[in-house]
């Protein structure tokens, strides 16, 4: 029987990782939360004190707003700067989300839902669609990994259009070799009915969006009903087919998830440009027109 | 160097030696060098043409000379060199000279919350950090057995100096210290340092010049090509067998309390044995495909299960499979590395209960590609060592023993019950399921010192250790965001910095080494000549061949032959960032992590962390 020479997994030692396990999911909540909460209450401090002065408090949360925003975009800057220590990217990443929630509420504080003028229409629109977009975006982000475990061994986006392809391959294959024999025909003629355009082409653009295994449970369930115009053979055939159509029907589950992960990411950083531009544009006209600041 | 087209450009294609170790090597030195011992004595004619004697001697030595004092080899560093002493002599210490400086700094270990912010901004730990601390804290094993020896004795003090702009480091007061440590004198004709360079491993102890020296460097490449020769074979495997042997008994901490008397007794009737072969890679691709049990039936055994206790079998290097017979296949209980003991529980439990009873081997040892063991026997065991022992440190009794004396416990009338064996808990080296030890083992991650592990249930596919990769290196990527999965656990195709990389063992140029303070492998794209042997040795496809491309993005082809010029490429593990690896720093999810698998506890850290 082995032993080992060292002393290790004590319990004195399995607390400690335990507390350390403790510190770091602490750690991803407890220093965004702190810092949102921080900034909430400067923000609504300044803007009592501006009001009681007599100030224009758009002023005070305007510039807050703006400044939230800046701390947003910082995220971007974090993921490219790899040489300097800035701190976990899960931490920034974590502050990003909380920040996100609180530049809603700072905005709420700056201006109503709906606002009047075309400009601030814009911007009010763009400011939505950044924060609806970066909402679903972290709702997919969340979902992604227990939804791309579902469908089996993850495989690389890039290695999916190869995959898909070779899975064409094999179903036409299988298709042709039972063609022509009375045994096996009718595996042929549904392939060339129901199947073949399930292989050669791509998905419908609502199942990208929100891809689901109706359309594999229909295929599927369509094969085993030609079981009985079959032989022992071509059963075989048909089981073989059926495993296509599942492993084609995971790569696409597979590609529409890794894809919407990416489209939704792509989507946030869009709209930030626009929006960057109306805000600037917004800034001027208000010091060009306000009455006071 | 010219221009063959607008994408293209046409070079000579490197070959060996065009970076020899010493580019001054003069001729006359190599002339000097052939006359002694023992390249005197060596046959040239096994050596081919166009690697003659000369050739090694010019390209892949060098002539260094040390001041008395001066540290050549220090344990703890990776060695890729053997050193031959030609003038002079030194010493070479077989205790460990450094004692632990207190306890080490342990992340975990933050007491107060101002201490885990600290934490939280504190630069990932560098690999080169976290091996060098682990370094220390080998020698530190070694020392502490030093330690409790001798407390009174002093910590040699090491200095560096620089002596017309080179730097040496040596040891202050040199007399005092080879009084104070056991150590071995070796002259000229002798070798050290090849025990390291031959295993690509960390050397086991300092060697210090004793008197004004000449040393011959020989860099593995040249060493490998030497072996040719036979006599030099035969002494290099001698000392190799002698020197390991001593040095892994004196550092291993169960022999700690025996006296000088009883460990050269234990010294004497110690075995060493080499089980496997060291370029296993090629067997074990082979073996790959084939069903688990048979792969296991091929493995060389160490020690059967329900087999007489003959030997306490100590691992020195390599890996080993620890298993029991399950039905009708076997279940991996553990992998066992440098430093583990198998059989101890067995002797002492024969030493404290059943003298006239003994117990056989619970377990059966298998041996992983290649092991280094040393086999000393039981009689030794029960009369000099495990006396010395205190009760606490000796393993817990065997309460229910699947092997006595008279073979099998578990009743053959019932199969189902011999089926359904569940190792018990207590008896377990790791926490680690069953079945991820079986994997590990199978797909042979026990050899990855920075494993890359990705949670699948956090990563989401971003891609973002891929870009981060590749902005770092010149826009490819090091790795690929795929490998082997064990659940929601992908254990990507990235270096692991292994430790027993056998991809170093074929390059011709040492292009591929280990480097000597951090432990990590990296490629010199300045002498990579292309050949493609680290990428084929590389067990786990880890290594990939890409074309070389000039700083205009323009690929390199060969001028005679107009086929592309290659080199190896493979992680790095970001050396050249202050920040640590950038694919773990760039993980938004948290999901990326380098882990040490080649010993249980990191992992098993890592998944109660994973599990909250």
């Amino acid at each position: 029987m082995a032993s080992k020479t060292q002393t290790h997994a004590s319990s004195a030692t399995t607390s400690v990782h335990a507390l350390a396990a403790q510190h770091g999911r602490i750690g991803c909540r407890l220093i965004p939360s702190a810092t949102v909460l921080v900034i909430w209450l400067v923000i609504r401090s300044l803007r009592n004190q501006s009001a009681a002065s007599l100030q224009n408090e758009a002023f005070v949360t305007g510039y807050s707003l703006a400044a939230i925003c800046v701390f947003l975009m910082l995220l971007g800057v974090r993921k490219r700067v790899l040489s300097v220590q800035l701190g976990r990217l899960a931490i920034w990443q974590q502050t990003h989300h909380y920040l996100g929630l609180l530049s809603v509420g700072a905005y709420a504080l700056h201006a109503k839902i709906l606002t009047t003028g075309w400009l601030e229409s814009l911007l009010a629109m763009s400011f939505w669609s950044i924060a609806l977009s970066g909402l679903i975006g972290w709702y997919v982000n969340r979902r992604s990994p227990r939804l791309l475990r579902a469908a089996g061994p993850q495989i690389l986006r890039q290695d999916i259009p190869e995959r898909t392809r070779l899975i064409a391959k094999q179903a036409l294959e299988l298709a042709l070799a039972s063609a022509g024999k009375n045994d096996t025909a009718a595996l042929a003629d549904h392939y060339l009915v129901l199947l073949s355009p399930f292989f050669a082409t791509r998905r419908s653009l609502i199942y990208r969006l929100s891809p689901s295994g109706n359309t594999r449970r229909r295929l599927v369930a369509g094969l085993e009903n030609i079981d009985r115009y079959l032989s022992e053979e071509g059963r075989n055939q048909r089981r073989e087919m059926s495993l296509l159509v599942q492993a084609k029907d995971d790569l696409d589950f597979q590609s529409a998830i890794q894809n919407r992960i990416r489209f939704w990411a792509s989507a946030h950083t869009w709209v930030l440009g626009g929006f960057l531009v109306l805000t600037t544009a917004h800034v001027i006209v208000a010091h060009r027109f306000a009455s006071s600041w | 160097m010219k221009t063959h087209s607008s994408d293209q450009i046409a070079m000579d294609r490197p070959v060996r030696w065009d970076h020899p170790l010493d580019p001054e090597m003069l001729t006359r030195a190599v002339c000097w060098i052939l006359d002694q011992p023992p390249f005197s004595d060596m046959n040239s004619d096994v050596f081919p043409s166009h690697s003659s004697l000369e050739d090694i001697l010019r390209h892949d030595c060098r002539i260094l000379r040390y001041e008395p004092g001066d540290i050549i080899v220090r344990e703890g560093d990776y060695g890729g060199s053997a050193y031959l002493v030609l003038r002079g002599s030194v010493r070479a210490f077989l205790e460990s000279l450094w004692q632990p400086r207190g306890k080490p700094t342990d992340s975990s270990h933050s007491s107060t919350w101002l201490d885990w912010l600290k934490q939280q901004f504190k630069q990932v730990p560098l690999p080169s950090q976290a091996t060098s601390n682990e370094n220390r804290r080998e020698g530190s094993r070694s020392g502490n057995q030093t330690a409790s020896a001798d407390k009174n004795r002093p910590t040699p003090l090491q200095q560096i100096e620089t002596v017309d702009g080179k730097s040496r480091i040596f040891l202050q007061d040199i007399n005092a210290v080879i009084n104070g440590f056991q150590s071995e004198p070796l002259g000229v004709g002798e070798i050290f340092g090849e025990m390291a360079a031959i295993t690509r491993s960390q050397h086991r102890y300092t060697v210090v010049a004793n008197s004004p020296t000449v040393v011959l460097e020989i860099r593995w490449q040249g060493l490998r090509m030497m072996r040719r020769d036979k006599t030099f074979r035969d002494y290099l495997d001698a000392r190799f067998r002698e020197t390991s042997l001593q040095t892994h008994l004196r550092e291993t901490p169960l022999l700690r309390f025996l006296d000088d008397a009883a460990m050269e007794k234990v010294i004497a009737q110690t075995n060493i044995e080499s089980i496997g072969e060291r370029e296993w890679f090629s067997e074990y691709r082979d073996t790959q495909k084939l069903d688990v049990q048979t792969q296991i039936a091929r493995e060389p055994l160490i020690a059967a299960e329900g087999h007489v206790v003959k030997d306490l079998i100590l691992i020195r290097a390599g890996f080993a499979r620890l298993s029991f017979e399950q039905g009708r296949g076997h279940q991996t209980v553990a992998y066992l590395g440098r430093g583990h003991v198998f059989g101890l529980a067995e002797l002492a439990h024969r030493f404290r209960y059943s003298a006239n009873n003994p117990l056989p081997y619970q377990e059966s040892l298998r041996a992983l590609g290649f092991v280094d063991i040393l086999r000393i026997p039981s009689e030794i065991v029960l009369t000099h060592i495990l006396p010395k022992i205190r009760n606490a440190e000796l393993p817990k009794p065997i309460a229910n023993p699947r092997y006595d004396s008279g073979g099998l416990v578990v009743s053959e009338l019932l199969p189902s019950s011999r089926e359904g064996y569940v190792y018990p808990a207590e008896k377990s080296l790791s926490n680690l399921e069953t079945s991820l030890v079986e994997f590990l083992v199978d797909e042979r991650l026990i050899n990855g010192k920075q494993t890359m592990l990705i949670d699948l249930d956090r990563c989401t596919g971003c891609d973002e250790c891929v870009k981060a990769c590749a902005s770092t290196h010149e826009g490819t990527p090091r790795f690929v965001r795929n490998g082997p999965q064990f659940g929601p656990l992908l254990f990507a195709h990235a270096c692991m910095h292994c430790t027993d990389p056998v991809c170093m063992i074929g390059c011709p140029t040492g292009a591929i080494a280990r480097d000597q303070d951090s432990g990590v492998i990296s490629i010199d794209l300045q002498t990579c000549i292309g050949c493609k042997t680290c990428a084929e040795s590389c067990p786990y496809s880890n290594i990939v061949m890409i074309q070389v491309r000039d700083e205009k993005g323009r690929a390199a082809v060969d001028r005679k032959t107009q086929l592309p010029i290659l080199q190896a490429s493979k992680c790095d593990l970001c050396q050249e960032l202050t920040t640590g690896p950038a694919c773990q720093n760039a993980c938004p999810h948290q999901a990326l992590i380098r882990i040490d698998t080649s010993e249980t506890h990191a992992l098993e850290h890592w998944l109660t962390k994973r599990a909250g």
